[in-house]
């Protein structure tokens, strides 16, 4: 099974589940839960299913590509189901099924894991998922989002595509993984992570991503002045991957890295505030809306 | 009498709650039972990451019925002139459950009062438990609790079903939005489908047949076993660390072990660097070569399951166990081309915030502190101090520690030995950063202790002048953990110099950054805190608490005697005498207390009155030159006899003798004697602290 029939079976089965399936958010995020899909729809009283590939920055991980399961930017296939079904692990061992992971022949376990993420005020807890030792999946019951409780409670289901594509295929390294159409990953992206690598390590200039850090804080702050909860957290998310950069750079003390996590938190709960308000103006439009199951798939 | 099973099927609880849940859930439950008046006999817990059980044996379906006596309204309010109920009386026979001419009227010494006889419970079991059920469950202890769904209920992780059966009877609790049946699970992927259970008794056998192993005891010791067997097929012995046992069992309903391997490349990789890894990160126990000890390239995995397909789960394990060690080993070689001296110069990257500066800036200042300890420490602890302290942190600069901190020293260990040093610094970098938790032992002697002690007092004076120091439970810089350290090296083997002038010598290290003030705040703060630590270790060697507070009050800086000091006082206490030198010990504290001023002033030594006066001042005298200096730290048996056996002598001193004489000189005289009492008795104890349960509170 190659990445992209990976990817593709994923979304039958998601589809299949009644989830919506959006393509990825155009800005630089560190993970799935960043994408505005989870971010804003994970708040408040409105059901919500989505399903998308969400590729993902984490600068401190790039290796030039010289590692084998490290990798500058990498695919999370994210799932959202609002509010968490019963029984949601069994429906993520169904999609394993789907992509040929039979557990009746592997050794799969929900390994505690409790998951926060200080920037955007959201925690939960859930589990890793182990595949015959190797961690494939996150899965996390939401509690709270943007400094606030989560009422229901979403449960995220985030496959790590490449390391489920590489085991598929048997392959000791991610940059082996057959991508598609005979190409590999290293074919794919080898440019990308060795150019990467070398930006966020030697070439990125301290003081232009201070300014341009600053700069997107200053417009979110403006922005969100307005009520414009989108465009400000579009500026959120570039200053998360501008203050990432600059944590691999090394350049950030400890703190300055303690204030800007709190700084970019603090935006972060006012775009969750501001949706929250519009979309109680708005009567929550998608309360009470029975959400549609199956007959996207061919 | 049946037995009574109650199970709560979850989605995969964390290992850590496991236990203790389980456990909970069954000591509440036979609790419950008997509160009902339900008896009950033997309550047996059972526990696996998808359930939680407990079941109690010997439980009545109905309670039993007591019949007793109720006073109700006195007769005069329960009757009317007419001789008719009074709405009082309609009333308590409602509220008891009884008709108005079934009482009768009793004289009591209180006058005449209506009485009704009552029968009470008798009630049935399945009425009764659900709700005390129900409790029991919203009430078990998990680290964290959390919600699902649209739900409101907090629980370990999302409810999925409930077993609740008396007998062969369900009892119809609801829990969480799920009522309780009949039907359990198996094992997830072996027995998929639901377990009818025909009696509470059948449960441990039905889940067997379904692959699960219900009782954690029986199933821990079946991992232990097929850990020890799947090592030895291959002429291997596993270590089997009870911690990472304990993890596996609650990680698996049915355990199957498997060996697997790595490259022996690898096995040049430091120990610990090897084990990590596969204990901490892949829950895998490492192995040793049967024939000759060494360590093995092998590992044992355990699977939650059954053998099908274990090429598979073997494979994937050693293949990601092989990305790890390969990860190591890219580190390790990188490391070990890099002078420990570059690692050290590149601590000045790491910022410890708080105005502490950088990782060198601590390295240094570790440096300095140690310096002066060795120049208080004997010639053969401070062999290769220099040496090791100016290499202390290097290796946290290394590109392993940064990937694994838990193994910073046993790493900084490795590369010391790697690049040539001598084998006792680099042996004492290892030693420095023991004991890690409670259950590590401590350094040995060595240069290593001595640094332990100097990185200690750095990190706790930087933790008080940075404004990190712990609050009630809060304590995210572990300092309650490094005070705990500093004090139980110190009560083992000592603090050359003192455990005063040590905290005194590592403020110091901060004076280009802290003011005066900020440092000697600082250093009391931390002196305090070390010395409830002291006191915490001494009762939990056994003395009590009140003894461990008196004999820590009057000082921890030889902290090696503390406890000796403490078991010798909680002795003299309780021997022949020890009241009635707690009694002498406050008259004497109170009256220096009182006089204030004046029995500061009284030093004058003058001609005591014949009596008791002079009895007193010649049985202190020689007290005082038999303790000498040091007597309290060297034999404290013996001082406090020697405290204790003032006694008589005071008791005669208060009865004969008027203390505050009207004549200042005469006063002062006998105040300075009392004063010298209350000296030396405070050497090893402050006595106020003792006793005050029985005895009146010292200056009320």
């Amino acid at each position: 099974m190659t990445f992209q029939d990976l990817v593709q079976t994923l979304d039958r089965f998601w589809t299949r589940q009644g989830c919506l399936l959006v393509e990825a958010y155009d800005t630089e995020k560190g993970a799935g839960t960043l994408s505005p899909f989870t971010f804003f729809r994970t708040q408040g009283p409105e059901p919500w299913r989505v399903a998308s590939v969400e590729p993902s920055r984490r600068p401190a991980d790039a290796r030039y590509g010289d590692n084998p399961n490290r990798l500058y930017r990498f695919h999370q296939y994210q799932v959202i189901l609002k509010p968490s079904p019963p029984q949601s692990p069994e429906l993520y061992l169904d999609s394993l099924r789907a992509v040929g992971i039979e557990a009746r022949d592997h050794d799969i376990r929900f390994v505690e894991d409790n998951w926060e993420a200080p920037t955007q005020g959201a925690w939960g807890l859930g589990w890793e998922v182990w595949l015959d030792g190797l961690e494939i999946s996150q899965f996390t019951y939401f509690q709270g989002m943007a400094g606030r409780e989560c009422r229901p409670v979403s449960v995220e289901m985030t496959y790590g595509l490449e390391r489920i594509a590489a085991y598929l295929q048997g392959k000791d390294s991610v940059f082996d993984v057959e991508y598609g159409a005979g190409l590999t990953y290293r074919e794919m992206f080898g440019d990308q992570e060795a150019q990467q690598s070398a930006y966020v390590f030697e070439h990125a200039d301290p003081e232009r991503l201070g300014r341009a850090y600053s700069d997107a804080v200053a417009e979110a702050r403006a922005l969100l002045h307005r009520d414009l909860y989108v465009p400000a957290y579009d500026q959120v998310l570039h200053a998360s991957h501008l203050f990432n950069v600059m944590d691999a750079r090394g350049i950030l003390s400890v703190a300055q890295r303690t204030a800007r996590v709190a700084e970019i938190r603090t935006l972060a709960r006012h775009c969750g505030e501001a949706y929250e308000r519009a979309r109680e103006a708005m009567g929550y439009p998608l309360l009470g809306r029975a959400w549609g199951r199956g007959g996207t798939e061919a | 009498m049946s037995g009574l099973l109650v199970e709560v099927g979850v989605e995969e609880l964390p290992s850590r709650d496991v236990a203790r849940a389980s456990a909970a859930l069954a000591e509440a439950l036979a609790a419950a039972v008997r509160e009902l008046g339900l008896g009950g006999g033997e309550a047996r817990a059972y526990g696996t990451p998808r359930r939680l059980a407990a079941y109690v044996a010997d439980v009545a379906e109905r309670q039993a019925v007591e019949e007793r006596e109720v006073r109700g309204p006195s007769a005069a309010h329960a009757y009317d002139g007419e001789g008719r109920p009074t709405p009082a009386l309609l009333g308590f026979c409602r509220s008891q459950g009884v008709e108005p001419e079934r009482v009768r009227v009793v004289e009591t010494p209180g006058g005449a009062y209506v009485m009704a006889r009552v029968r009470q419970g008798g009630r049935p079991a399945r009425d009764l438990l659900p709700e005390r059920v129900a409790a029991v469950l919203a009430d078990l202890p998990f680290a964290r609790t959390m919600r699902w769904g649209e739900g409101t209920v907090r629980f370990g992780r999302p409810v999925v079903w409930l077993v609740c059966l008396l007998g062969r009877e369900v009892v119809p609790v609801t829990f969480a939005g799920v009522a309780a049946g009949r039907e359990s699970r198996g094992h997830r992927f072996l027995a998929p489908g639901p377990v009818p259970l025909g009696a509470a008794e059948d449960y441990e056998d039905r889940l067997r047949d379904a692959f699960v192993l219900a009782d954690r005891a029986g199933r821990r010791a079946a991992v232990r076993r097929a850990v020890e067997a799947a090592a030895a097929a291959e002429g291997l012995e596993a270590e089997v660390d009870e911690g990472l046992l304990d993890e596996v069992t609650d990680l698996v309903e049915l355990p199957t072990a498997f060996v697997g391997r790595f490259s022996e490349r690898y096995l040049a990789l430091p120990d610990a660097a090897l084990t990590t890894p596969m204990i901490h990160h892949q829950r895998q126990f490492p192995t040793r070569r049967r024939e000759d000890g060494a360590r093995a390239n092998a590992f044992v995995g355990v699977r939650n399951g059954d053998t099908r397909r274990l090429d598979l789960v073997r494979a994937g394990n050693e293949r990601v166990l092989a990305a790890r060690l390969a990860d190591a080993w890219f580190f390790f070689e990188r490391d070990r081309a890099t002078p420990l001296e570059e690692m050290r110069r590149r601590l000045a990257t790491m910022e410890l915030g708080g105005g502490l500066g950088s990782m060198l800036d601590r390295a240094d200042r570790v440096e300095a502190i140690a310096a002066a300890l060795g120049r208080w420490a004997d010639e053969g602890e401070r062999q290769g101090l220099e040496r090791a302290a100016h290499l202390v942190f290097a290796d946290r600069a290394s590109l392993f520690v940064g990937e694994f901190p838990e193994l910073g020293g046993v790493m900084g260990e490795a590369y010391a030995a790697a690049a040539g040093e001598d084998p006792g610094v680099a042996r004492a970098l290892s030693e420095a950063v023991r004991p890690r938790d409670a259950d590590d032992r401590l350094p040995a002697r060595g240069p290593g202790r001595l640094l332990a002690l100097a990185a200690r007092a750095e990190e706790l004076v930087a933790g008080w002048l940075a404004g990190r120091a712990p609050t009630g439970s809060e304590d995210p810089f572990g300092l309650r953990r490094a005070a705990l350290a500093l004090s139980r090296i110190g009560m083992a083997g000592g603090v050359p110099g003192g455990l005063e002038r040590l905290v005194a010598t590592a403020a110091e290290a901060f004076a280009s950054r802290f003011g005066a003030d900020e440092r000697a705040a600082a250093r009391n703060g931390v002196l305090a805190f070390v010395r409830d630590r002291v006191a915490g270790l001494v009762v939990e060697a056994g003395v009590p608490p009140a003894v461990a507070q008196a004999v820590c009050a009057a000082g921890v800086d030889g902290p090696d005697g503390v406890l000796a000091r403490a078991r010798a006082l909680e002795a003299a206490l309780e021997e022949e005498g020890g009241d009635a030198l707690l009694t002498a010990y406050r008259r004497a504290a109170r009256l220096v207390r009182q006089a204030g001023a004046e029995a500061a002033a009284g030093e004058e030594v003058a001609q005591a009155a014949p009596g008791a006066e002079a009895a007193l001042a010649a049985a202190v005298s020689a007290a005082e030159e038999a303790a000498g200096d040091d007597l309290a730290d060297r034999d404290p048996a013996r001082y406090f006899r020697l405290v204790a056996s003032l006694a008589p002598s005071l008791d005669a001193f208060f009865r004969d003798v008027m203390v505050l004489d009207p004549d200042p000189q005469v006063r002062r005289r006998r105040l300075a004697l009392l004063v010298r009492v209350v000296r030396l008795a405070s050497r090893g104890a402050d006595l106020s602290l003792v006793g005050r349960r029985r005895e009146e509170p010292v200056g009320a």
